[in-house]
């Protein structure tokens, strides 16, 4: 049985008057629906605190684009972001948290999160600890959902691959490749040393050499000349 | 490999709690909006690209509250800066995990604002990415008798929303819109996904290559995405030929591989489908290994196996809200239409695949 949950929502010109119809499988009894329940109710206690702390109107950033919105809703979508948002989140940029303060010192203006109820943020309070990715994709397939973020696999899945230095300066033999690869930070990793799939290595008894499955050289099967120095890979989130 | 929840995930409970409520309602996507204006020095022009999409023109990096600055449709706008002489706004309107039919409501439709302002000339999108992963997730997890509905399910949606999504951009980005473009799938985790299945096929009995159903899956959504484009207006940045083929003739038959696995207009989907799953087959390799010359490769891929690498840092965007900034281009010029890194990320690969269809002028 399919884990997916359906997403069925109203086609372009089905004339939904904006109500967007989530059919959800029912389940048996499970530990996730226990787990559902003891969620109901947090949000009932939650609810009646985020009802008593949410005053201000919503103050999206952006110049023109907040006009546009502000002036030209949308007829066909029900926009649960224009809301009330809550007070403590809608102060001057120069009055909020460090966390939010510390990412916006080049960058006056900004929006502020979706509370959009299919949004992750719009069940975070500012001041809560930030799950990483890894922990909240984790946090999703434990509670059955394996749609949205809870499709992604995590960061980590296919780590940048640890090998052989191969300096720019070195001229590369036929049938060698010179890798790179990055952070998921953007950082750029040293070149690896990696075999090419498009080449054929023989022996001196004339049968194919297999080579390593991930085609990364290993320090005994590199080419004469190069100095033998692994890599350094910075830590996830370096 | 599990994952066990940290400490960090414990404290977070209570709002993964909040989040699950039941079954009813829940928070499974991400809004990352960002506004990036690429600042030219000595111009005072200001032109808008606005791109609406998931995770990748989001330029999701395996945060919840960051992403990367440079993803592709503001490197699109860093070329676009040099071409025309001017500042270029990049207004990116994502959501994280949405599905091609809350791209096309919950951004296109109900953002449609971005695109309706007058310094409007570029509007492009992505979308159907998380369509299959989710079919892949779901096909993965069965057992028994495989079921391809899911699969066929998530082609089907895909075609509904790209066409109802140029439609929709068609009738309402500002008139001074000059380009219009789609961006099509590249295959994350073309490696991965080549074992067999759980489940058991209906009429072999036997279990089936995850890949060889998913391949046709993608093949069909791109096929759909470009020719959708070509009736319509649209131009289609092909991702899937950019990052799934060598940079060079592999196979001997006259064709650097990129080029040949793009989609051609007049192509019909079967000789489309055919040509991807079946003839160029053998030219097709995971973008983990993005070849741009024989004895040089790149990793278009990051960690997680899904997303696009990029460079140049990341900006606020999702948990805590989205952000808007500014600064100067990172190249000012481009020999050939290609800055000096257009190979070697991910995104900045796709960038540079949408900016082949820029206009010569904004006017």
């Amino acid at each position: 049985m399919s884990r997916e949950n359906a997403h069925r929502t109203p086609p372009p010109a089905s004339g939904g008057a904006g109500v967007r119809v989530i059919r959800r499988p029912q389940r048996a009894l499970s530990p996730s629906r226990l787990y559902g329940a003891l969620a109901f109710a947090l949000c009932v206690a939650a609810g009646g605190y985020l009802v008593s702390t949410w005053s201000a109107p919503s103050a999206r950033s952006g110049g023109s684009e907040r006009q546009l919105q502000q002036s030209e809703p949308s007829p066909a979508i029900a926009r649960p972001s224009q809301q009330p948002l809550p007070s403590s989140i809608a102060q001057p940029a120069a009055s909020r948290p460090a966390l939010l303060a510390s990412e916006n010192t080049f960058r006056p203006d900004f929006e502020l999160r979706s509370l959009e109820p299919d949004d992750v943020a719009a069940y975070m309070r500012p001041g809560d600890p930030e799950p990483t990715a890894a922990e909240l994709i984790d946090g999703l397939n434990h509670a059955g959902i394996y749609s949205g973020l809870g499709a992604f696999t995590p960061p980590g899945t296919s780590p940048p691959l640890q090998g052989l230095a191969v300096p720019d300066d070195f001229a590369l033999p036929e049938g060698y490749v010179r890798h790179h690869q990055v952070t998921d930070e953007g950082e750029p990793i040293e070149p690896i040393l990696m075999f090419s799939p498009d080449h054929e290595w023989v022996g001196a008894d004339g049968e194919r050499v297999a080579l390593p499955e991930d085609l990364v050289v290993p320090p005994e099967l590199a080419p004469p000349g190069l100095p033998i120095r692994p890599i350094e890979i910075p830590p996830p989130g370096g | 490999m599990k994952i066990r929840l940290s400490n960090t995930a414990v404290r977070w409970l209570p709002a993964i709690a909040l989040l699950v409520l039941s079954t009813q309602a829940m928070g499974n996507t991400l809004n990352q909006n960002v506004s990036w204006t690429v600042d030219r020095p000595g111009t005072t022009a200001n032109y808008r690209v606005v791109a609406y999409g998931d995770s990748i023109y989001a330029g999701y990096n395996g945060s919840i509250s960051n992403a990367a600055r440079y993803a592709a449709p503001t490197v699109e706008s860093e070329y676009l800066s040099a071409l025309w002489n001017a500042d270029i706004e990049s207004i990116r309107r994502t959501k994280s995990g949405a599905v091609a039919s809350e791209v096309y409501q919950d951004k296109i439709v109900a953002d449609r604002s971005f695109m309706q302002a007058s310094s409007t000339r570029v509007v492009t999108f992505e979308m159907c990415g998380n369509d299959g992963l989710q079919a892949r997730s779901s096909f993965k997890s069965q057992n028994g008798t495989c079921n391809y509905s899911g699969l066929d399910a998530a082609v089907n949606s895909c075609k509904t929303f790209v066409a109802a999504g140029m439609d929709y951009i068609n009738a309402n980005a500002h008139p001074n819109t000059r380009l219009k473009v789609i961006a099509n799938l590249y295959y994350p985790g073309y490696n991965a996904d080549n074992v067999q299945s759980s489940c058991r096929d209906a009429s072999t009995g036997a279990t089936v290559n995850l890949r060889d159903r998913f391949l046709p899956a993608i093949a069909k959504m791109n096929y759909w995405m470009c020719e959708y484009a070509r009736q319509k207006g649209f131009q289609c940045a092909d991702s899937f030929a950019q990052y799934m083929g060598a940079d060079f003739d592999s196979n001997s038959d006259g064709v650097i591989d990129s080029d040949a696995l793009r989609f051609v207009a007049g192509d019909s989907e079967s000789s489309y489908v055919t040509r991807i799953t079946s003839t160029l087959r053998s030219t097709l390799r995971d973008a983990n290994t993005k070849f741009v010359t024989a004895s040089s490769s790149f990793d278009y891929i990051q960690s997680d196996d899904v997303h696009p690498t990029f460079t140049g840092g990341t900006v606020r965007a999702g948990l805590w809200g989205g952000s808007s900034g500014s600064g100067a281009p990172r190249y000012t010029s481009f020999s050939n239409g290609k800055s000096p890194i257009w190979s070697s990320f991910g995104h900045e690969r796709m960038g540079w695949s949408l900016s082949v269809y820029s206009p010569p002028s904004p006017n």
